[in-house]
């Protein structure tokens, strides 16, 4: 295929074309000023001195009200430095790490939250500041005048008996809980949702459905947006019983006629496994949640878009390999968040 | 630019018919990696292959090439090891015989700036032993000896005559899909530009623009990532007495930044490159360059690396008792396709310092300026091709202080046509000798801020032909690195945030001695045998060495 060339006459083209080309060619170019990329050396690689001690904002503070507080130190050069936010009295931790030069407002900001559970509650706390570079330990304190309000749509906090409107399935097996209790500390308020049991012929040993109704009748009342919601749950493993293990399923009702068809809508899931021992809050973006068979992500069997706004139901499956023995995992304060995941 | 496939036949008198291509490897591997008790040693793995191709010309203007890929690994049963892929599908035809597109898979370049698929590490210094599995690599990534990227899409190029002083002017335009839209978070993200170049008899001057963005409304994500780079470039030649002169540059201006996304910053940076050219005949040619590329320059389509460096070997991933990954080597650079990328992506990637520090991301490395110089020289009776280079360059600004680093690289190349001098001689006997060294330095004020990384790349290679047909090719490589340097770490933006200590005391070599029969320009049979040596005091991973034996037929039809 050969190609011809389009023939043009004209002298006046060809001027405005040189023009054109010519006046891109001597256009101006400007560079910033920047002196250097990057941190200076200085503030990476130089003589270690703390410049301003480890303070405080305010001595307390009530993070009920939304407000927050931030710790302030300076060094001459860059380290990495940890914050332990340790409550007097209940046991409640809070970790802030990071690596700067200046601790401020920035990079060191409490807003009441929560590392190591229980939430923390009102009364006097010390926090401790480690320096890496110097291996220095300082001290400051602060007093929490009210907690942390958390936000979101609470599915539930456990506090009271399961809703009858949930369908709650257990196995016939041995030492089945599936019930509140308050025998250890909760993370939020006093009972958590007690998952427990041995069930040797089947990976299955509970589960319950939350279904939209049971909500109110708005339903789940969720945004549209997959990338903007968060579900989260707060677990907890005992140290002795890794096998157990949690899948959350998500049904859609795409087609809005009040029931979710498994054949030909979308129904996502996530299995929540191998955490560690103690109280964990977990937190999934909506959007990555999967279509599991057998635990292996596949194409869902609707429309393939993540549609929180039409939510059907969401289910709790307690799972364990029937060899493994008793399986325990406690769970806590079940909430949908937007805006990122949730704080406690 | 359109690039064409190298293993596609072009018949002008039919209507339909088949090309395409067909290899078998076999290899066999051993390890020894000293006391390591957990690594399996030995490895056998090998493939059968067709690429075949259905090409169809409907009529004098239009071409239709689709590329079916049917894969045997040998060890698959019942058809468990066979795989078949779609490799390539276009159509491309002429419009009133003038405007001339492709539509689907395209192999396309602009200028070194703007999109340019620039060579992989270790790559300069060529050798026909080594080329055995590179070019299989290559072939596999459609990666060309005219530096095109391979994309999906769409171009168009039509030229205009003028009468008179102005021979006429070329147009060329794409627009490529980079990513798909995932409907959640990520959008739909396409790569455009084109350039129109405008001839005389005595120069050319050309304008180039290419852009990146995000197309919002695809996603649920309304932020949408630019990187516009425009760039204008020339060439004048000019003949005096025996003595050519050709002087090329380009210059141009980049912005990169995301559109609602409070985060981003804009990048904005400039470049300017100019080369003069003086050569004698064929035999003789001395070059000048300059160029100066700003530290904040970017260019998706001529700053992304062949070589991903985060990836892993396919062979022999981890070793040692404590399975440490292994680095990549030159063995795997030649042989591994899967360490190489094929779509572009924003950003400046990671590379291997050891390997090449000078221009990592080839001439368009942002931070880099100076002077490059090249000669080459060719006898006329071939018994000598001579090429050497010196680059004497620098940071345009420092990363975490004033101190610039400098950058000098030395590169010489010699084949010799030994057969040439011996008469009646009808066998190939071929000599080639290559080396490059690096040099990268920086004294600041703070000892932690010097560096001093060293570079050595030396090969010996050798052709010998044996009988009609049947040649021994061989190379020997040593590269060697030592010293220490402070990489950039980027943000996802980047822009620098971090440095992050490398150190090396590497060094590998690599012997190769190969067989080849060659039953045509396309056929080959080559039996080909391999032992790597590879120690780095600095790194967690054993000393070891690996010995690799491999059958490989290809062919081409």
């Amino acid at each position: 295929m050969k190609k011809e060339r389009i023939h043009v006459k004209g002298k006046w083209v060809k001027v405005a074309l040189m023009i054109v080309v010519g006046a891109f060619i001597t256009s101006s170019c400007n560079r910033d000023s920047e002196t250097f990329e990057g941190p200076d050396l200085n503030d990476l690689y130089g003589e270690f001195t703390v410049l301003q001690d480890f303070g405080v904002s305010s001595p307390s503070i009530d993070f009920s009200t939304g407000a927050t507080v931030f710790f302030t130190a300076q060094f001459s050069r860059i380290t990495d430095w940890t914050i332990r936010i340790s409550h007097a009295s209940n046991g409640s931790v809070k970790v802030i790490t990071g690596r700067s030069r200046i601790i401020d407002a920035t990079n060191a900001t409490w807003d009441g939250s929560t590392t190591i559970f229980p939430v923390f509650d009102v009364g006097s706390c010390s926090a401790e500041l480690f320096v890496d570079a110097d291996s220095s330990t300082h001290q400051a304190s602060v007093t929490v005048r009210g907690t942390l309000k958390p936000n979101g749509t609470v599915i539930s906090d456990f506090e009271s008996a399961i809703d009858p409107k949930w369908n709650l399935f257990v196995q016939s097996g041995a030492n089945m809980s599936f019930r509140t209790e308050d025998k250890i500390s909760a993370p939020v308020g006093s009972k958590y949702f007690d998952m427990g049991g041995e069930v040797n012929w089947d990976w299955l040993i509970g589960l319950f459905d939350v279904p939209a109704t049971a909500m109110g009748s708005n339903g789940f009342d969720l945004t549209s947006n997959p990338d903007d919601l968060y579900f989260n749950v707060v677990l907890n493993r005992p140290d002795s019983l890794p096998n157990g293990f949690v899948l959350f399923r998500f049904s859609e009702d795409e087609n809005g006629d009040g029931n979710f068809n498994e054949s030909s809508e979308d129904q996502y899931a996530v299995e929540i496994r191998d955490f560690d021992p103690g109280w964990n809050i977990v937190s999934i973006k909506y959007s990555d949640l999967q279509f599991l068979v057998n635990g292996v992500p596949t194409d869902p069997n609707g429309n393939g878009v993540k549609n929180p706004d039409k939510l059907h139901t969401v289910s709790c499956l307690f799972l364990a390999d029937p060899n493994s023995g008793y399986a325990q995992v406690l769970m806590d304060y079940m909430v949908f968040t937007t805006g990122g995941p949730l704080k406690l | 630019m359109i690039g064409t496939s190298g293993s596609i036949s072009f018949a002008q008198d039919r209507k339909v018919w088949a090309s395409g291509a067909a290899r078998s490897v076999f290899l066999q591997n051993d390890l020894d990696a000293g006391n390591d008790s957990v690594t399996a040693r030995k490895l056998n793995s090998g493939h059968a292959m067709v690429d075949l191709a259905v090409n169809a010309k409907p009529n004098d203007q239009t071409y239709l090439h689709a590329m079916v890929r049917i894969r045997n690994d040998f060890g698959g049963f019942w058809g468990s090891g066979i795989t078949f892929d779609m490799r390539q599908l276009y159509l491309k035809g002429l419009i009133k015989d003038a405007v001339r597109y492709q539509v689907g898979d395209i192999n396309y370049k602009l200028t070194p700036y703007t999109f340019f698929n620039h060579s992989e590490e270790l790559s300069s210094h060529r050798a026909e032993a080594l080329d055995i599995y590179r070019d299989l690599t290559r072939y596999d990534l459609f990666y060309t000896e005219d530096n095109t990227w391979r994309q999906q899409g769409a171009a168009v190029d039509f030229g205009l005559d003028f009468p008179g002083y102005v021979k006429g002017m070329e147009f060329n335009m794409f627009v490529f899909r980079n990513r798909p839209t995932d409907f959640g978070n990520q959008s739909e993200r396409i790569f455009f530009g084109g350039n129109t170049t405008l001839q005389t008899q005595h120069f050319t001057l050309g304008g180039n623009y290419v852009d990146i963005t995000d197309l919002v409304g695809t996603s649920q994500n309304d932020q949408s990532l630019h990187n516009p780079v425009v760039t204008a470039n020339a060439s004048i030649e000019h003949e005096v007495n025996d003595f050519q002169f050709m002087f090329r540059s380009e210059s141009g201006i980049s912005q990169m930044y995301t559109l609602n996304d409070p985060l981003s910053g804009t990048l904005r940076d400039y470049f300017y490159d100019a080369k003069l050219n003086v050569s004698k005949g064929k035999n003789v040619s001395v070059g000048v360059n300059y160029l100066n590329v700003g530290a904040d320059f970017r260019s998706v389509g001529a700053q992304n690396k062949r070589v991903n460096f985060e990836a892993q070997n396919l062979l022999y991933t981890r070793i040692g008792n404590e399975q440490v990954p292994r680095p990549i080597t030159q063995l795997d650079l030649i042989q591994d396709a899967s360490l190489y990328r094929q779509q572009l992506r924003p950003g400046l990637q990671m590379f291997a310092p050891q390997y090449d520090n000078i221009l990592p991301f080839g001439t368009a490395t942002p931070n880099r300026k100076g002077l490059i110089l090249d000669a080459e020289y060719t006898s006329n009776d071939r018994f000598i091709q001579a090429k050497a280079g010196y680059k004497m360059l620098s940071e345009v600004v420092g990363q975490g202080t004033e101190n610039l680093r400098t950058f000098n690289s030395i590169d010489v190349a010699v084949d010799l046509g030994i057969d040439t001098l011996i008469p009646n001689m009808k066998r190939t006997l071929e000599l080639s000798l290559a080396l490059t060294t690096q040099q990268t330095s920086r004294d600041a004020e703070i000892m932690e801020g010097d560096i001093d990384l060293a570079s050595l790349i030396a090969d010996i290679g050798l052709k010998i032909g044996i009988i009609e047909n049947m040649d021994l090719v061989g190379n020997y490589r040593v590269i060697n690195s030592s010293g220490n340097d402070l990489l950039a770490v980027r943000d996802v933006y980047t822009e620098v945030v971090d440095f992050q200590e490398f150190s090396t005391d590497m060094q590998q070599d690599m012997l190769t001695l190969a067989l080849r029969y060659h039953f045509d320009n396309n056929n080959a049979l080559n039996a080909v045998w391999q032992t790597l040596n590879f120690k780095d005091s600095m790194a967690e991973v054993p000393d070891y060495s690996v010995q690799q034996f491999g059958i490989v037929y290809s062919m081409k039809f």
